[in-house]
């Protein structure tokens, strides 16, 4: 078994470090072999990131991910620069209210929208949103219980942990909404194998 | 043992320490500045020190004071800070002196793109300072093998007093990888030569009667004569000679103390290349898609094989020849214009196997298609 998940968005939004909490929990307190790598441009904050996990249940050969199964975009510019990188098959979480537009997502692809900021904000801390994130991934990937993405949380999340807590319990008990597409909304673009950042 | 989710820099540093580094100093770069940051807080943890020094040739000097004072030592760096430690990593090899230094390869020439990774310090790493230099450089592809090759570069460095590198890459740097930790204690590590007899039996540091002697070293403070390490040669010899004579012999002796050890010290692993017709050899991050490309053009019933190398210097040339007795061709995947290609062309020459390479200066890893259409494209 191999899953590749991407964590993609604005630099600012905690994205890498979703991935390394995600990748501690997946690796240490579960116990799959887990690979975490990440992309980001020369801007503080602002630019293209993201925080990238691959698992699998034997050691991982090749590093990176190339087509996620799961995408988290937690801001419009990452739908828009990921889209070609899923393929049909793959989940896409998008945050509602930082991506309005999933035109350019290719067809067979399932969408969700999710409510990753908003459960920030109701957790008390718009930067939350990535621990609400992880909270969200934990329990529609199906791949760790509460307990263990908590254990990670309170281990690596920096910042304060009743909001962290509060933000992952939220996620965890959100259901996602699946999109309905309009006709001939889904891009017809497919992509070529093994794009990947 | 322990398990752990680790940052590559961090099994760097963890590597370090358990090879019994107790000095870093060191001056922010990305890529690596979390070797620095990891260092900043375990150096006081077990009783070593941290410096944060004022630029990366102060970086270098300090951790060679330290080194004569008997403290293994540490720093990194990346690419243009590489650039600027050329003198001193030059002074250390003239000197004698152990220092382990961490490459961290980053976008070049220049500042180049600072969060985009690299292997464009293949030559650099050997020939960045002036003069005939021994180098080793070691370049680890996973996290885990990152802790071990930084625990081989201290034992070499120590073995052999001469600076080492390891050399690795931003894309490695900032992995995350579970690694099974082993209990530091256990480890092996290898101590420099150190004078046994009185100090007032003690000639110098430089003292030697062979060229392939490694003289023992006095720490500073300890009582023992410690001539004044200012990079310039030190033609000392045990028998009588002119002075032009003991200049030749210093020279050749700094080289061949290392060159001397060529087999043992130039790692490789060999992947199917027994009966390889396509040879692909890669080293750090690259050899990820080159194994994958050596899978899938199997699966096409091409015989392809791969020589990753570990040792980058003293260049595995032994290896690669031997990898290559049944290749037609060879393909060198690299993220830079070509510099691995040129060498594996040098060891191959007079072969008649035709070499290109896949070449990446975009900072996205290569990946296993590309590798596998140029090999289809060649053998058409």
């Amino acid at each position: 078994m191999r899953m590749e998940v991407r964590f993609a968005g604005t630099g600012g939004q905690g994205l890498v470090k979703a991935a390394a909490v995600l990748a501690h929990a997946l690796g240490v307190e579960a116990s799959y072999e887990v690979v975490q790598t990440q992309f980001y441009s020369g801007q503080i904050s602002g630019g293209p990131s993201c925080g990238d996990v691959v698992l699998g249940d034997s050691a991982i050969e090749y590093p990176w991910v190339m087509h996620p199964d799961i995408l988290v975009a937690m801001s419009q510019p990452s739908v828009y620069d990921h889209s070609a990188n899923v393929v049909p098959g793959a989940k896409v979480l998008v945050d509602d209210i930082m991506v309005t537009d999933v035109a350019t997502i290719p067809a067979g692809v399932e969408i969700y929208w999710a409510p990753f900021t908003r459960l920030g904000d109701e957790a008390g801390f718009r930067k939350a949103a990535n621990v609400a994130a992880l909270g969200v991934f934990a329990s529609f990937s199906g791949l760790l219980s509460y307990a263990q993405i908590e254990q990670a949380v309170v281990k690596l999340a920096p910042g304060n942990r009743k909001i962290n807590l509060a933000a992952l319990r939220l996620g965890f008990d959100a259901r996602p909404n699946p999109h309905v597409r309009k006709l001939g909304e889904a891009s017809a673009y497919v992509a070529p194998a093994f794009r990947g950042v | 043992m322990t398990r752990r989710l680790l940052m590559g820099s961090e099994a760097i540093c963890e590597g370090a320490i358990a090879a019994g580094v107790r000095f870093y100093a060191g001056y922010p770069i990305t890529p690596a500045t979390e070797v620095a940051e990891f260092m900043s807080a375990r150096m006081p943890q077990v009783g070593g020190s941290y410096v944060q020094m004022e630029d990366e040739m102060g970086s270098f000097a300090a951790a060679m004071g330290a080194s004569c004072a008997g403290v293994k030592a540490m720093t990194a760096s990346s690419g243009p800070g590489l650039a600027l430690m050329q003198e001193e990593i030059g002074h250390a090899i003239a000197g004698e002196i152990p220092v382990v230094l961490v490459n961290v390869g980053r976008h070049g020439p220049g500042i180049g793109n600072a969060t985009g990774s690299a292997q464009m310090e293949v030559m650099q790493a050997k020939y960045g300072p002036n003069g005939d230099c021994p180098m080793i450089a070691l370049s680890p592809s996973t996290i885990e093998e990152a802790f071990w090759l930084t625990v081989k570069c201290v034992n070499l460095a120590e073995r052999y007093r001469t600076p080492t590198i390891l050399l690795t890459e931003g894309l490695l740097a900032l992995q995350r990888s579970v690694v099974d930790l082993p209990d530091y204690g256990k480890v092996e590590t290898w101590e420099r030569p150190r004078p046994e007899g009185a100090p007032s039996e003690y000639a110098n540091p430089y003292m030697a009667t062979s060229l392939t002697a490694v003289p023992p070293m006095g720490d500073f403070g300890t009582g023992y004569r410690s001539i004044f390490r200012t990079g310039g040669i030190q033609p000392q010899h045990g028998a009588k000679m002119t002075r032009f004579e003991a200049q030749h012999f210093s020279t050749t002796r700094l080289n061949q103390k290392v060159e001397a050890h060529r087999d043992e010290l130039a790692l490789t692993e060999a992947l199917q290349t027994e009966d390889a017709d396509v040879l692909y050899v890669a080293f750090g991050t690259q050899f990820h898609p080159a194994r994958a490309a050596m899978q899938m053009a199997r699966a096409k019933g091409i015989k392809a094989g791969v020589l990753r190398l570990i040792t980058i210097w003293p260049f595995p040339d032994k290896a690669i020849r031997q990898a290559a007795q049944h290749a037609k061709l060879a393909v060198v995947p690299e993220m830079n214009l070509g510099q691995l290609r040129g060498l594996v062309t040098q060891a191959l020459a007079g072969s008649g196997i035709r070499i290109d390479g896949v070449n990446h200066v975009n900072s996205l890893t290569i990946t296993p298609q590309e590798i596998l259409a140029k090999t289809e494209d060649m053998l058409r």
